[in-house]
């Protein structure tokens, strides 16, 4: 048979001749067939379906043997993979509570520190205890500024101070 | 009420068989590793030759998703709801999800499609959930009418050599003179038994799928 025709198989399984001279190519497989059905080591998917075949026909028992260390494989791999989930959770929750307790803490310093009942603040009150003796009527104006800007900028300073809690 | 079934194995009550399923399946959702090996160990024989290797086609395979199967049963034992059937049609559904993903990531056609496990898949969470012994020999008789249909198909020729060869396991030589031709010649109509076969199946496979 000419190797470079077309399968005749392709056609129709049931109308083919199946003594019909075989070609180069079919020899080739066919021996490759036997070989592979002899030595399952031996790729060949002739061989692969063969064994299907086989084994939907008339399937085997498992060992016992066997099938308790399949058992036993399986139930440590199931029991790996559950305790992996459990670690993810695990690290999921502290994550999402270490974020929760950040935020709070934010919460607290920020509004807390802005309490205003809890915080003694300096408030605004009359320049006159910066001057307790009289001053002329004209002239030192500059230095009496001075003074009271200076006396400002440091209570402006402690408030600041005592809102970050650090007076 | 659980319905008494005459025949147990290993002269067993089928009801008594059923309440100690039960509570070892109670035992293993509460995380007790023994019971679940034990019910494994129950249903996993029928599993691996009823469901497994026969849609998986090799010992090799069909062991492979035996143990993915039980992995996945310790992993989600706790989504199991109990029916009066017992354990099995929850643990064979198991199995055939494992036996699909197996398929799908293969790229040689055997006995069955990825298609086909489909199609059970979904009829498997559809049906009525049987007890073992009838789900096991409806796939038993599944597999042996999915041979016989597809042999049936092909040249009696290619059929009777197929027979005596693959599902006899008879020797070669053997077969030849029965056939009356050299084992050589017998070596090319095997081979053109396998190719006709392999065709034939794949035929069957895409009329299931168009739903002819």
């Amino acid at each position: 048979m000419d190797g470079k025709k077309k399968d005749p198989i392709a056609v129709d399984p049931r109308e083919i001749d199946p003594d019909a001279p075989p070609s180069e190519e079919e020899l080739a497989e066919s021996a490759r067939l036997r070989e592979a059905l002899d030595d399952p080591k031996k790729e060949s998917t002739g061989a692969e379906l063969a064994r299907a075949v086989a084994l939907a026909h008339a399937p085997r028992e498992i060992d016992d043997a066997e099938h308790r260390a399949i058992v036993a494989r399986g139930v440590a791999e199931g029991a790996r993979r559950v305790a992996k989930k459990k670690r993810g959770v695990v690290v999921r929750v502290t994550f999402g509570v270490s974020v929760a307790v950040a935020i709070a803490a934010g919460v607290m310093i920020v509004f807390g520190l802005r309490a205003p009942a809890q915080i003694e603040l300096a408030v605004t009150r009359s320049t006159q205890p910066l001057f307790p003796d009289k001053f002329p009527q004209t002239g030192g104006e500059s230095d009496r500024i001075d003074r009271i800007a200076m006396a400002r900028s440091s209570d402006l300073r402690e408030n600041r101070f005592a809102r970050w809690g650090v007076r | 009420m659980l319905r008494r079934v005459s025949g147990t194995d290993r002269g067993e009550d089928a009801l008594e068989r059923l309440e100690r399923e039960r509570e070892l399946v109670v035992r293993a959702q509460a995380g007790d590793r023994t019971a679940v090996g034990e019910l494994l160990s129950r249903h996993g024989a029928a599993l691996y030759r009823n469901v497994l290797l026969p849609r998986l086609g090799s010992e090799a395979a069909a062991k492979d998703a035996l143990s993915e199967t039980y992995a996945r049963v310790v992993e989600k034992i706790d989504r199991f709801t109990w029916q009066n059937v017992g354990f099995y049609p929850w643990l064979r559904t198991v199995a055939l999800r494992v036996a699909l993903d197996a398929l799908r990531a293969r790229k040689r056609m055997v006995l069955w499609e990825a298609e086909d496990v489909e199609r059970e898949v979904d009829q498997s969470s559809t049906q009525t959930p049987v007890d073992q012994r009838l789900s096991d020999s409806r796939d038993r008789e599944a597999a042996r009418a999915k041979v016989e249909t597809a042999l049936g198909k092909i040249n009696p020729r290619y059929a009777r050599v197929i027979r005596m060869r693959v599902l006899e396991e008879r020797p070669r030589e053997e077969v030849a003179a029965e056939l009356e031709v050299t084992p050589a010649t017998f070596d090319v109509l095997l081979h053109r038994a396998i190719s006709a076969l392999k065709k034939t199946l794949e035929a069957m496979s895409e009329e299931a799928r168009d739903g002819r």
